[in-house]
Protein backbone atom coordinates (compact mmCIF):
# COMPACT_ATOMS: atom_id res chain seq x y z
CA UNK A 1 0.00 0.00 0.00
CA UNK A 2 2.64 2.51 1.12
CA UNK A 3 4.89 1.55 -1.78
CA UNK A 4 2.21 2.46 -4.34
CA UNK A 5 1.48 5.95 -2.94
CA UNK A 6 4.43 7.76 -4.58
CA UNK A 7 3.40 6.21 -7.90
CA UNK A 8 -0.21 7.34 -7.49
CA UNK A 9 1.07 10.89 -6.97
CA UNK A 10 3.30 10.46 -10.02
CA UNK A 11 0.26 9.42 -12.09
CA UNK A 12 -1.48 12.66 -11.06
CA UNK A 13 1.62 14.69 -11.98
CA UNK A 14 2.00 12.76 -15.24
CA UNK A 15 -1.57 13.70 -16.24
CA UNK A 16 -0.59 17.35 -15.76
CA UNK A 17 2.58 16.81 -17.82
CA UNK A 18 4.82 17.57 -14.88
CA UNK A 19 7.13 14.51 -14.94
CA UNK A 20 10.48 14.55 -16.70
CA UNK A 21 11.41 11.71 -19.10
CA UNK A 22 13.24 9.71 -16.44
CA UNK A 23 10.33 9.85 -13.94
CA UNK A 24 7.89 9.05 -16.71
CA UNK A 25 9.90 5.94 -17.61
CA UNK A 26 10.11 4.87 -13.95
CA UNK A 27 6.33 5.22 -13.63
CA UNK A 28 5.64 3.21 -16.78
CA UNK A 29 7.95 0.44 -15.64
CA UNK A 30 6.15 0.24 -12.28
CA UNK A 31 2.64 0.36 -13.76
CA UNK A 32 3.45 -2.49 -16.15
CA UNK A 33 4.32 -4.76 -13.24
CA UNK A 34 1.78 -3.53 -10.67
CA UNK A 35 -1.94 -4.23 -11.18
CA UNK A 36 -2.91 -1.84 -8.33
CA UNK A 37 -1.18 1.14 -9.91
CA UNK A 38 -2.35 0.09 -13.37
CA UNK A 39 -5.94 0.33 -12.02
CA UNK A 40 -5.28 3.77 -10.55
CA UNK A 41 -3.72 4.85 -13.83
CA UNK A 42 -6.74 3.64 -15.81
CA UNK A 43 -9.30 5.27 -13.47
CA UNK A 44 -7.45 8.57 -13.30
CA UNK A 45 -7.01 8.64 -17.08
CA UNK A 46 -10.74 8.02 -17.61
CA UNK A 47 -11.53 10.77 -15.16
CA UNK A 48 -9.04 13.03 -16.93
CA UNK A 49 -10.75 12.47 -20.32
CA UNK A 50 -14.23 13.04 -18.88
CA UNK A 51 -13.25 16.28 -17.21
CA UNK A 52 -11.27 17.48 -20.23
CA UNK A 53 -14.24 16.93 -22.52
CA UNK A 54 -16.70 18.89 -20.36
CA UNK A 55 -17.49 22.12 -22.11
CA UNK A 56 -18.05 25.62 -20.79
CA UNK A 57 -21.62 26.45 -19.87
CA UNK A 58 -23.18 29.70 -21.05
CA UNK A 59 -24.86 32.11 -18.64
CA UNK A 60 -28.54 32.99 -19.16
CA UNK A 61 -29.35 35.93 -21.48
CA UNK A 62 -29.36 39.42 -19.92
CA UNK A 63 -26.54 38.40 -17.62
CA UNK A 64 -24.63 41.63 -18.37
CA UNK A 65 -27.73 43.72 -17.67
CA UNK A 66 -28.04 42.01 -14.29
CA UNK A 67 -24.43 42.85 -13.41
CA UNK A 68 -24.83 46.46 -14.54
CA UNK A 69 -28.00 46.81 -12.43
CA UNK A 70 -26.05 45.67 -9.36
CA UNK A 71 -23.30 48.15 -10.14
CA UNK A 72 -25.86 50.92 -10.59
CA UNK A 73 -27.41 50.30 -7.17
CA UNK A 74 -23.97 50.02 -5.59
CA UNK A 75 -22.97 53.38 -7.10
CA UNK A 76 -26.21 55.02 -5.97
CA UNK A 77 -25.68 53.73 -2.45
CA UNK A 78 -22.09 54.89 -2.44
CA UNK A 79 -23.03 58.36 -3.68
CA UNK A 80 -25.81 58.78 -1.12
CA UNK A 81 -24.28 57.17 1.94
CA UNK A 82 -22.19 60.21 3.11
CA UNK A 83 -25.29 62.40 2.87
CA UNK A 84 -27.35 59.85 4.75
CA UNK A 85 -24.70 59.72 7.46
CA UNK A 86 -24.64 63.52 7.72
CA UNK A 87 -28.43 63.61 7.82
CA UNK A 88 -28.57 61.01 10.60
CA UNK A 89 -26.00 62.93 12.65
CA UNK A 90 -27.97 66.16 12.22
CA UNK A 91 -31.20 64.48 13.29
CA UNK A 92 -29.55 62.97 16.34
CA UNK A 93 -27.90 66.26 17.30
CA UNK A 94 -31.12 68.22 16.99
CA UNK A 95 -32.99 65.58 18.99
CA UNK A 96 -30.43 65.77 21.77
CA UNK A 97 -30.45 69.57 21.77
CA UNK A 98 -34.22 69.96 21.63
CA UNK A 99 -34.83 67.47 24.42
CA UNK A 100 -31.70 68.03 26.47
CA UNK A 101 -31.54 71.82 26.46
CA UNK A 102 -34.98 72.47 28.06
CA UNK A 103 -34.40 69.71 30.62
CA UNK A 104 -30.99 71.15 31.46
CA UNK A 105 -32.43 74.66 31.73
CA UNK A 106 -35.26 73.49 33.97
CA UNK A 107 -33.17 71.23 36.21
CA UNK A 108 -30.46 73.85 36.72
CA UNK A 109 -33.07 76.58 37.33
CA UNK A 110 -31.34 78.71 34.71
CA UNK A 111 -34.64 79.27 32.93
CA UNK A 112 -35.49 81.96 35.50
CA UNK A 113 -32.47 83.96 34.38
CA UNK A 114 -33.82 83.96 30.84
CA UNK A 115 -36.69 86.18 31.91
CA UNK A 116 -34.23 88.69 33.36
CA UNK A 117 -32.59 89.23 29.98
CA UNK A 118 -33.44 92.70 28.56
CA UNK A 119 -35.00 91.83 25.17
CA UNK A 120 -35.45 88.02 25.10
CA UNK A 121 -36.92 88.10 28.62
CA UNK A 122 -39.88 90.30 27.61
CA UNK A 123 -40.52 88.21 24.50
CA UNK A 124 -40.40 85.02 26.55
CA UNK A 125 -42.90 86.33 29.11
CA UNK A 126 -45.12 87.58 26.26
CA UNK A 127 -44.89 84.09 24.66
CA UNK A 128 -45.72 82.39 27.94
CA UNK A 129 -48.64 84.80 28.43
CA UNK A 130 -49.97 83.91 24.92
CA UNK A 131 -49.60 80.22 25.63
CA UNK A 132 -51.57 80.48 28.87
CA UNK A 133 -54.23 82.60 27.05
CA UNK A 134 -54.66 79.91 24.36
CA UNK A 135 -54.69 77.27 27.06
CA UNK A 136 -57.49 78.95 29.04
CA UNK A 137 -59.60 79.66 25.95
CA UNK A 138 -59.35 76.01 24.95
CA UNK A 139 -60.38 75.08 28.49
CA UNK A 140 -63.41 77.44 28.33
CA UNK A 141 -64.49 76.11 24.90
CA UNK A 142 -64.15 72.51 25.99
CA UNK A 143 -65.98 73.29 29.24
CA UNK A 144 -68.95 74.77 27.30
CA UNK A 145 -69.17 71.73 25.04
CA UNK A 146 -69.00 69.39 28.03
CA UNK A 147 -71.69 71.42 29.85
CA UNK A 148 -73.95 71.17 26.80
CA UNK A 149 -73.42 67.45 26.48
CA UNK A 150 -74.10 66.91 30.17
CA UNK A 151 -77.32 68.96 29.91
CA UNK A 152 -78.44 67.03 26.80
CA UNK A 153 -77.91 63.60 28.27
CA UNK A 154 -79.30 64.50 31.71
CA UNK A 155 -82.46 66.42 30.66
CA UNK A 156 -85.01 64.57 28.40
CA UNK A 157 -86.71 67.85 27.47
CA UNK A 158 -83.48 69.33 26.11
CA UNK A 159 -82.78 66.11 24.15
CA UNK A 160 -86.29 66.21 22.65
CA UNK A 161 -85.81 69.87 21.61
CA UNK A 162 -82.51 69.09 19.87
CA UNK A 163 -83.91 66.03 18.05
CA UNK A 164 -86.98 67.89 16.82
CA UNK A 165 -84.74 70.78 15.71
CA UNK A 166 -82.61 68.30 13.74
CA UNK A 167 -85.71 66.72 12.15
CA UNK A 168 -87.07 70.16 11.22
CA UNK A 169 -83.72 71.24 9.76
CA UNK A 170 -83.40 68.10 7.64
CA UNK A 171 -86.97 68.49 6.37
CA UNK A 172 -86.24 72.05 5.30
CA UNK A 173 -82.99 71.04 3.63
CA UNK A 174 -84.79 68.25 1.77
CA UNK A 175 -87.51 70.67 0.63
CA UNK A 176 -84.95 73.22 -0.61
CA UNK A 177 -83.01 70.55 -2.54
CA UNK A 178 -86.26 69.30 -4.09
CA UNK A 179 -87.16 72.82 -5.21
CA UNK A 180 -83.75 73.26 -6.79
CA UNK A 181 -84.20 70.05 -8.82
CA UNK A 182 -87.91 70.59 -9.71
CA UNK A 183 -87.63 73.48 -12.26
CA UNK A 184 -85.03 71.52 -14.27
CA UNK A 185 -87.35 68.52 -14.50
CA UNK A 186 -90.45 70.59 -15.45
CA UNK A 187 -88.53 72.58 -18.04
CA UNK A 188 -87.15 69.66 -20.01
CA UNK A 189 -90.35 68.42 -21.74
CA UNK A 190 -91.03 71.83 -23.41
CA UNK B 1 -6.72 34.48 -26.45
CA UNK B 2 -5.12 36.89 -28.86
CA UNK B 3 -2.62 39.52 -27.88
CA UNK B 4 -4.98 42.32 -28.92
CA UNK B 5 -7.48 41.05 -26.29
CA UNK B 6 -4.95 41.39 -23.50
CA UNK B 7 -4.15 45.00 -24.29
CA UNK B 8 -7.85 45.80 -24.69
CA UNK B 9 -8.63 44.50 -21.20
CA UNK B 10 -6.14 46.91 -19.66
CA UNK B 11 -7.55 49.77 -21.72
CA UNK B 12 -11.07 48.91 -20.65
CA UNK B 13 -10.01 48.72 -17.00
CA UNK B 14 -8.38 52.13 -17.30
CA UNK B 15 -11.57 53.52 -18.81
CA UNK B 16 -13.68 52.03 -16.01
CA UNK B 17 -11.37 53.62 -13.44
CA UNK B 18 -11.96 56.92 -15.23
CA UNK B 19 -15.68 56.48 -14.61
CA UNK B 20 -16.78 54.82 -17.86
CA UNK B 21 -19.26 52.15 -16.82
CA UNK B 22 -19.89 50.99 -20.40
CA UNK B 23 -16.31 49.78 -20.53
CA UNK B 24 -17.09 47.49 -17.62
CA UNK B 25 -20.16 46.18 -19.45
CA UNK B 26 -17.79 45.21 -22.27
CA UNK B 27 -15.59 43.30 -19.83
CA UNK B 28 -18.67 41.51 -18.47
CA UNK B 29 -19.71 40.57 -22.02
CA UNK B 30 -16.26 39.16 -22.70
CA UNK B 31 -15.88 37.12 -19.50
CA UNK B 32 -19.43 36.23 -18.51
CA UNK B 33 -19.08 32.72 -19.92
CA UNK B 34 -15.88 31.61 -18.12
CA UNK B 35 -17.03 33.24 -14.87
CA UNK B 36 -20.50 31.69 -15.03
CA UNK B 37 -19.07 28.29 -15.94
CA UNK B 38 -16.76 28.49 -12.93
CA UNK B 39 -19.53 29.43 -10.49
CA UNK B 40 -21.76 26.74 -11.98
CA UNK B 41 -19.09 24.04 -11.68
CA UNK B 42 -18.43 25.15 -8.11
CA UNK B 43 -22.03 25.54 -6.91
CA UNK B 44 -23.96 23.14 -9.15
CA UNK B 45 -27.16 25.20 -9.23
CA UNK B 46 -27.97 27.52 -12.16
CA UNK B 47 -29.66 30.22 -10.11
CA UNK B 48 -27.00 30.26 -7.43
CA UNK B 49 -24.33 30.20 -10.13
CA UNK B 50 -25.83 33.26 -11.83
CA UNK B 51 -26.07 35.13 -8.55
CA UNK B 52 -22.50 34.23 -7.62
CA UNK B 53 -21.16 35.18 -11.06
CA UNK B 54 -22.89 38.58 -10.86
CA UNK B 55 -21.55 39.07 -7.35
CA UNK B 56 -18.04 38.20 -8.56
CA UNK B 57 -18.27 40.88 -11.26
CA UNK B 58 -19.57 43.40 -8.74
CA UNK B 59 -16.65 42.62 -6.42
CA UNK B 60 -14.23 43.03 -9.30
CA UNK B 61 -15.81 46.42 -10.05
CA UNK B 62 -15.61 47.53 -6.40
CA UNK B 63 -11.95 46.57 -6.08
CA UNK B 64 -10.81 47.40 -9.59
CA UNK B 65 -8.06 49.70 -8.33
CA UNK B 66 -6.44 46.66 -6.67
CA UNK B 67 -6.06 44.95 -10.05
CA UNK B 68 -2.48 44.78 -11.29
CA UNK B 69 -2.57 45.62 -15.03
CA UNK B 70 0.59 43.59 -15.67
CA UNK B 71 -1.42 40.44 -14.86
CA UNK B 72 -4.22 38.78 -16.82
CA UNK B 73 -7.60 40.30 -16.10
CA UNK B 74 -9.32 36.96 -16.67
CA UNK B 75 -7.14 35.23 -14.05
CA UNK B 76 -7.83 38.01 -11.55
CA UNK B 77 -11.56 37.78 -12.22
CA UNK B 78 -11.61 33.97 -11.95
CA UNK B 79 -9.65 34.17 -8.70
CA UNK B 80 -12.33 36.49 -7.22
CA UNK B 81 -15.06 34.15 -8.44
CA UNK B 82 -13.44 30.97 -7.09
CA UNK B 83 -12.70 32.40 -3.66
CA UNK B 84 -16.23 33.75 -3.46
CA UNK B 85 -17.64 30.31 -4.32
CA UNK B 86 -15.43 28.59 -1.74
CA UNK B 87 -16.72 30.99 0.95
CA UNK B 88 -20.25 30.43 -0.21
CA UNK B 89 -19.92 26.66 -0.12
CA UNK B 90 -18.49 26.79 3.39
CA UNK B 91 -21.39 28.95 4.56
CA UNK B 92 -23.85 26.71 2.77
CA UNK B 93 -22.50 23.68 4.57
CA UNK B 94 -22.88 25.48 7.88
CA UNK B 95 -26.52 26.35 7.17
CA UNK B 96 -27.23 22.81 6.05
CA UNK B 97 -25.72 21.49 9.24
CA UNK B 98 -27.70 23.93 11.35
CA UNK B 99 -31.16 23.85 9.76
CA UNK B 100 -30.87 20.53 7.96
CA UNK B 101 -32.38 22.02 4.81
CA UNK B 102 -32.83 19.53 1.95
CA UNK B 103 -30.60 19.87 -1.09
CA UNK B 104 -32.12 21.71 -4.06
CA UNK B 105 -33.26 19.46 -6.91
CA UNK B 106 -30.63 18.79 -9.52
CA UNK B 107 -30.85 21.39 -12.30
CA UNK B 108 -31.52 20.51 -15.90
CA UNK B 109 -28.85 22.13 -17.97
CA UNK B 110 -29.69 24.77 -20.50
CA UNK B 111 -27.26 23.97 -23.24
CA UNK B 112 -27.54 25.52 -26.64
CA UNK B 113 -26.94 22.21 -28.44
CA UNK B 114 -28.95 22.04 -31.67
CA UNK B 115 -29.54 18.28 -31.65
CA UNK B 116 -31.82 16.96 -28.84
CA UNK B 117 -30.00 13.61 -28.77
CA UNK B 118 -26.65 15.31 -28.32
CA UNK B 119 -28.06 17.70 -25.74
CA UNK B 120 -29.47 14.78 -23.76
CA UNK B 121 -26.09 13.04 -23.66
CA UNK B 122 -24.48 16.40 -22.89
CA UNK B 123 -26.81 17.09 -20.00
CA UNK B 124 -26.39 13.53 -18.70
CA UNK B 125 -22.65 13.99 -18.85
CA UNK B 126 -22.87 17.38 -17.16
CA UNK B 127 -25.01 15.97 -14.40
CA UNK B 128 -22.55 13.14 -13.78
CA UNK B 129 -19.61 15.58 -13.82
CA UNK B 130 -21.44 17.84 -11.36
CA UNK B 131 -22.09 14.88 -9.07
CA UNK B 132 -18.41 14.06 -9.10
CA UNK B 133 -17.45 17.67 -8.39
CA UNK B 134 -19.97 17.98 -5.59
CA UNK B 135 -18.39 15.05 -3.78
CA UNK B 136 -15.25 17.17 -3.30
CA UNK B 137 -14.55 19.71 -0.55
CA UNK B 138 -14.64 23.34 -1.79
CA UNK B 139 -10.82 23.78 -1.90
CA UNK B 140 -10.36 20.55 -3.86
CA UNK B 141 -13.25 21.34 -6.18
CA UNK B 142 -11.79 24.76 -7.01
CA UNK B 143 -8.39 23.23 -7.81
CA UNK B 144 -9.96 20.64 -10.14
CA UNK B 145 -12.19 23.19 -11.87
CA UNK B 146 -9.33 25.64 -12.45
CA UNK B 147 -7.07 22.85 -13.68
CA UNK B 148 -9.53 21.27 -16.11
CA UNK B 149 -11.74 24.07 -17.39
CA UNK B 150 -9.21 26.88 -17.37
CA UNK B 151 -6.01 24.97 -17.97
CA UNK B 152 -4.27 26.82 -15.14
CA UNK B 153 -0.81 25.77 -14.00
CA UNK B 154 -0.15 24.72 -10.40
CA UNK B 155 1.54 28.06 -9.78
CA UNK B 156 -1.44 30.00 -11.16
CA UNK B 157 -3.95 27.98 -9.14
CA UNK B 158 -1.83 28.44 -6.01
CA UNK B 159 -1.77 32.19 -6.52
CA UNK B 160 -5.48 32.36 -7.24
CA UNK B 161 -6.44 30.35 -4.17
CA UNK B 162 -3.79 32.06 -2.03
CA UNK B 163 -1.85 28.94 -1.16
CA UNK B 164 1.36 27.12 -2.12
CA UNK B 165 2.15 25.09 -5.21
CA UNK B 166 2.78 21.99 -3.12
CA UNK B 167 -0.66 22.39 -1.51
CA UNK B 168 -2.20 22.45 -5.00
CA UNK B 169 -0.11 19.44 -6.03
CA UNK B 170 -1.49 17.44 -3.12
CA UNK B 171 -5.05 18.79 -3.53
CA UNK B 172 -5.17 17.75 -7.17
CA UNK B 173 -3.72 14.36 -6.32
CA UNK B 174 -6.16 13.75 -3.43
CA UNK B 175 -9.09 14.99 -5.50
CA UNK B 176 -8.16 12.66 -8.36
CA UNK B 177 -7.75 9.78 -5.93
CA UNK B 178 -11.21 10.38 -4.45
CA UNK B 179 -12.84 10.79 -7.86
CA UNK B 180 -11.05 7.72 -9.24
CA UNK B 181 -12.41 5.74 -6.31
CA UNK B 182 -15.92 6.84 -7.27
CA UNK B 183 -15.22 5.82 -10.87
CA UNK B 184 -14.09 2.41 -9.63
CA UNK B 185 -17.11 2.13 -7.31
CA UNK B 186 -19.28 2.50 -10.41
CA UNK B 187 -20.60 6.03 -9.88
CA UNK B 188 -21.69 7.44 -13.21
CA UNK B 189 -20.32 4.31 -14.89
CA UNK B 190 -22.78 4.57 -17.79
CA UNK B 191 -21.33 8.00 -18.47
CA UNK B 192 -17.81 6.66 -18.62
CA UNK B 193 -18.94 3.84 -20.90
CA UNK B 194 -20.40 6.47 -23.21
CA UNK B 195 -17.16 8.39 -22.98
CA UNK B 196 -15.06 5.38 -23.84
CA UNK B 197 -17.20 4.42 -26.83
CA UNK B 198 -17.35 7.99 -28.14
ZN1 LIG C 1 2.01 0.05 -7.51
Amino acid sequence: MMAHDPYALMISLSLDGLLDAEEEEDLHRHVQNCPTCAGVWRDMSTLDRVLNSSGELAPPPNFTLGVMARIESYETQRRLSPWFALFAVMIMLSAVVSVGAPIALFVSGLYRRLFELPFLGSWLSFGLHMVSLIQSSIRIALGTVIDWLTLLTADPAALAVVISALVLASTWIGLLEGMKAAPARSRSPR
Amino acid sequence: MCRCGVSTDQELVARVLDGDRNAFAQLVETYQRPVYNLTYRMLGDPREAEDAAQEAFLRAYKHLERYDPSRSFKTWLLSIASNYCIDRLRKRRLTWLSIDEPLPPHPSLTSDAPDPETSLIDSERNRAVQELLESLAPDYRAAIVLRYWYDMSYAEIAEMLETTESAIKSRLFRARQMLAQRVRAGDASELFMAMESA
